[in-house]
């Protein structure tokens, strides 16, 4: 592990159901970590029953495997990067914790939609890829291939494999992370019959495929086993990684100007391009996981520094700083104490309970530099909603202690008691993002729970500048007046992705939102308040007596205004609020919040009524890729479901279909998709933006949330909020 | 055109004057105002038993933003009354109502009552020449201290003047005058402007117009301290004048 030229950080990528979770079973099975009867059937990696269900991974579990290679040992960090694209959040930081991964395809389907996207992930993250076509006894099996046409297919799929990376890798890694089979980062086998080999391998080992076609054309198991001892999958695999793969120092040289994000000219970066493990400490964490008996994991790569157990770490996104309690290496799903380590390395680390998947460590001698490998706004917003409760009353503490480990284990999680219905509820990324957290609720926290169907969440905006309104207090001894507009795309733009920040000094948000998001400089310098969903708040007045003393609790009934709209309760998005004028009661009694909240919403709310109001829906992005003659059944489905189409282009013999929809559809798109097509299409998904609800259907969406809320059965007027 | 009566009920029933009594006799439609005020022995029930006829508790919520109701009622030419513990306009809010009430062309009749205002200047025996302005000290909202009472007191004591202070109640919980001075002084240690001293000498009103009413004259300390025998609340404050004429010197003693 000191010996950082014989580490290697991989991934295994594939498509859903070529043989990640094999594979990786093989290599830990060998490593001699868990037992080799037991890989292959007990699919360790996936310890969580719900991903063998779906097939699919969910949790990203870490593992250090040893393996010999002429003479000299090496330590690979094995990271199970999720499978499915609806956590491709997930993926992308896995990713940048790699150097090289393990590309999975099966031999008979070949290159899928999925395959590709994994593919070029990894590429733009500069990890290496190496090619496992997995599945290869199908071609004697099913296809009954000779080996002649087995060859060809190999090598079909090996071109499109060189197709993508040709597209997708930065020039000067394509012709070097080329697949060539004569070199030798290519493997054949069989995860599941535990053989495989490169080329340089078979001819060292005497193998070819003549053998291969042999051991599956007779009924005598014994060949395939011998096939196994003679080129274990394991063997070929840990060969051509710690061959192929770059060990850190090497790897950290391109990657760090890739992957970090921020100044670039200082002593951090210096010492992670260079992996110094004397340097100052720098730690990405992949994944934060609730451990029963030790509390929080973090779990990440050191890239430059040594871990050590009592250290302080500053972490970037969270702002404080917190102390490393233990350091150690995983084995299998369990850890193994370590005194320290270098960087280069996985860690897990305890004590880290402020810090989340995302988060970055730093010595905090360098808090006050700017960067990060992630920064907080990468987390994308919920979209869909479900109320849960437990199915046994008594698990209710249970229950919620839970959901709030699973939030810390997701960010991508929301988690919220809704006041006053006393229901909590579960807001995630899409359908099936909540579908597997219920699940993993279920079969990691043994929390059996009742949901309600799933609610798609929508926002609250204007599109036009309203008047001044007059908000009077329930008393009426208190008066704002104020304007709403809405704001510009560039300023959403700046607030969503952190860029513009509350706290930030005001006269730099003004200057940035001068110079991208033409605003006046006046103005901008005013802006007092801006709300998690990216509402302004702008106090445009001067010397009016007493508001300095009520401002705190304006700005509380703004953002509690902003939580719940007029149209739908929905939360309202995208809106400038300007204050001109207002008249205060001298004495505090008359003052509070009962009547400063709603003085404040009454005047923003008729506002918003008068200024063109609509929802604002979410919208996801579809990538499908389907045979060319089914094309037109896709668009069919899409279109009935408020479907566009963006782009159509041809990847091979399929088609590639870019297209957005609505959320508000996708519910039953999967089943449809494939019923449509014979259950030939592949996709994946991901939010992509807001967008205003057409206007034939608005006011029928609106009723029938307000019917599910239980609000009036009618739309809110203007005169409802003027008095 | 209908009557809008705002009358004054003063702080118990023994200050329940005639005047109050007739008008709420000649009303159609009597609400009893709850929110505003405490007394000890006056309520819609015992006021319905009093005057022999249905009173309506009125929340804030009716009052002030259902409005609407009671001026749907004028206009259908009942008359109203809202009965307030004390005087229907010193320190209450009900000045909207008459307003609206007046613009749409009804007749508004104020009937004074004894409030705690006039109650507290009285017993305190204080000169009213020299009360400024008053102010209540509410409880802080998400943690943040309201410091309207703090400059309250600062500018009158710059005048020569007395501060009544009256104190919030939350969720039906009264402040007591312990609390309210707890406050200042956190006030006056944030702010050290030299509004306020644990030395002056502050007049503390409890349960005042009730037969266990008792006003002292009393040390901020000794307040503080809580060996006073201090009333359950409602309790009401004056911070007086630091130059004192030496007759008010005089009758701060007689409350010791």
């Amino acid at each position: 592990m000191k010996n950082r030229e014989r580490v290697r950080n991989i991934g295994i990528i594939a498509h859903v159901d070529h043989g990640k979770t094999t594979t990786s079973d093989q290599l830990l099975a060998a490593s001699g970590i868990i037992s080799p009867k037991v890989a292959g059937e007990a699919l360790a990696l996936d310890y969580l029953s719900v991903e063998q269900q779906r097939g699919i991974t969910v949790k990203a579990a870490n593992v250090s495997l040893y393996h010999e290679f002429e003479n000299k040992g090496y330590v690979i960090n094995l990271i199970d990067t999720p499978g499915h694209v609806d956590f491709s959040g997930r993926v992308t930081r896995s990713l940048r914790a790699l150097d090289g991964s393990i590309v999975v395809v099966d031999a008979v389907e070949g290159v899928m939609t999925q395959t590709e996207t994994v593919l070029r992930q990894s590429l733009e993250e500069r990890v290496r890829p190496i090619l496992f076509v997995n599945k290869v006894d199908r071609l004697v099996k099913e296809l009954k291939l000779g080996p002649q046409e087995m060859m060809q297919k190999l090598l079909d799929i090996i071109k499109e494999v060189n197709n993508l990376i040709d597209m997708y890798a930065e020039p000067e890694f394509k012709e070097k992370w080329m697949i060539n089979p004569t070199a030798g980062n290519v493997v054949f086998g069989s995860a599941k019959d535990k053989w495989g080999f490169s080329i340089p391998i078979a001819q060292k080992k005497g193998v070819n495929m003549k053998n291969v076609i042999d051991a599956y054309s007779t009924t005598d198991k014994s060949k395939i086993e011998e096939l196994a001892n003679t080129v274990p999958i394991h063997e070929a695999l840990l060969e051509t990684v710690i061959k192929f793969v770059p060990n850190p120092i090497e790897a950290q040289k391109y990657r760090i100007p890739k992957i970090w994000k921020g100044d670039m000219d200082n002593e951090l970066v210096k010492s992670m391009l260079n992996a110094d493990p004397n340097g100052p400490v720098v730690m990405m964490i992949t994944d934060m996981k609730v451990d029963p008996h030790a509390g929080l994991v973090a779990t990440g790569r050191v890239f430059s520094g040594t871990l050590r157990p009592g250290a302080e770490v500053w972490l970037v996104n969270a702002k404080t700083s917190q102390k490393i309690l233990q350091v150690s290496l995983y084995m299998g799903q369990f850890r193994e104490l370590a005194n320290e380590i270098p960087a280069g390395n996985i860690a897990a680390v305890l004590g880290l309970d402020k810090a989340r998947a995302g988060e970055t460590l730093i010595d905090p001698r360098f808090k006050d530099l700017q960067g990060s490998f992630e920064s907080l706004h990468y987390v994308s917003e919920p979209v869909v909603t479900v109320a849960v409760e437990p199915k046994n009353p008594k698990d209710l503490t249970r229950m919620i202690d839970s959901l709030r480990k699973l939030s810390i284990e997701d960010p991508n999680l929301h988690i919220k008691i809704n006041e006053e219905t006393g229901e909590y509820l579960i807001s995630g990324m899409g359908f099936l993002h909540v579908e597997v957290s219920l699940q993993l609720l279920k079969d990691y926290y043994g929390v059996e729970v009742i949901t309600s169907p799933p609610i798609v969440v929508y926002r609250e905006s204007i599109r036009a500048k309203s008047q001044v309104f007059e908000g009077k207090s329930p008393n009426k001894h208190n008066k704002f007046y104020i304007s709403v507009e809405p704001l510009n795309n560039e300023t959403i733009e700046l607030i969503a992705s952190g860029t513009i920040k509350e706290d930030m000094d005001a006269k730099e948000m003004a200057k940035m939102l001068r110079d991208k998001a033409e605003w006046d400089y006046e103005e901008a310098k005013r802006i007092v308040a801006i709300d998690e969903n990216v509402n302004v708040f702008v106090d445009m007045t001067s010397g009016i007596q007493h508001l300095r003393e009520i401002m705190d609790t304006l700005l509380q009934g703004f953002r509690l205004a902003m939580r719940e709209g007029p149209l739908a309760h929905e939360p309202v998005r995208g809106l400038k609020i300007v204050l001109h004028d207002a008249v205060i009661h001298e004495d505090p009694a008359h003052r509070g919040p009962a009547q400063i909240f709603p003085a404040v919403r009454n005047a923003i709310f008729a506002g918003f009524l008068t200024a063109r109001p609509t929802l604002l829906e979410p919208i996801q992005k579809l990538d499908i890729r389907v045979p060319m003659d089914l094309i037109g059944n896709v668009t069919a489905v899409l279109t009935r479901k408020r479907g566009k189409v963006l782009n159509m282009s041809q990847v091979g013999n399929a088609a590639r279909i870019l297209a957005e929809i609505p959320v508000s559809e996708s519910y039953e798109l999967a089943s449809e998709l494939r019923g449509a097509t014979g259950g030939k299409a592949f996709w994946g998904t991901e939010f992509s933006r807001w967008a205003p609800v057409p206007d034939s259907i608005l006011v029928d969406v609106i009723m029938k949330i307000r019917e599910r809320k239980g609000l009036p059965k009618e739309l809110p007027k203007p005169e409802d909020f003027l008095s | 055109m209908s009557y809008l009566y705002l009358v004054g009920l003063g702080l118990s029933k023994r200050f329940l004057t005639k005047k109050a009594m007739d008008y709420l006799k000649d009303s159609d439609l009597i609400y009893f105002d709850t929110y505003t005020s405490f007394s000890c022995d006056l309520s819609a029930e015992s006021l319905e038993e009093l005057i022999g006829k249905r009173v309506i508790p009125a929340t804030r919520a009716l009052l002030e933003t259902g409005f609407k109701e009671i001026m749907s009622h004028l206009e259908s030419g009942k008359n109203v009354a809202i009965a307030s513990v004390g005087d229907p306009v010193i320190a209450t809010t009900h000045v909207s109502l008459a307003v609206e009430a007046k613009n749409r062309g009804h007749e508004v009749v104020v009937v004074p009552g004894v409030s705690v205002h006039c109650y507290i200047i009285s017993k305190s025996m204080l000169s009213s020449y020299k009360f400024g302005r008053s102010v209540t000290v509410v409880y802080p909202y998400n943690d943040v201290i309201d410091y309207a009472p703090y400059y309250v007191v600062k500018e009158n004591r710059e005048h020569g003047l007395h501060t009544i202070v009256y104190l919030d109640v939350k969720d039906g919980k009264f402040m007591d005058a312990r609390e309210a001075l707890t406050y200042l002084m956190k006030m006056e240690e944030k702010r050290k402007e030299n509004v306020i001293s644990r030395e002056d000498v502050v007049v503390v009103g409890q349960r005042l117009g009730c037969d266990d009413e008792k006003v002292i004259a009393k040390t901020v300390k000794d307040v503080l301290e809580g060996n006073l025998d201090l009333s359950p609340p409602p309790h009401i404050i004056i911070i007086p004048a630091r130059n004192l004429h030496y007759m008010e010197v005089e009758a701060l003693k007689c409350l010791h």
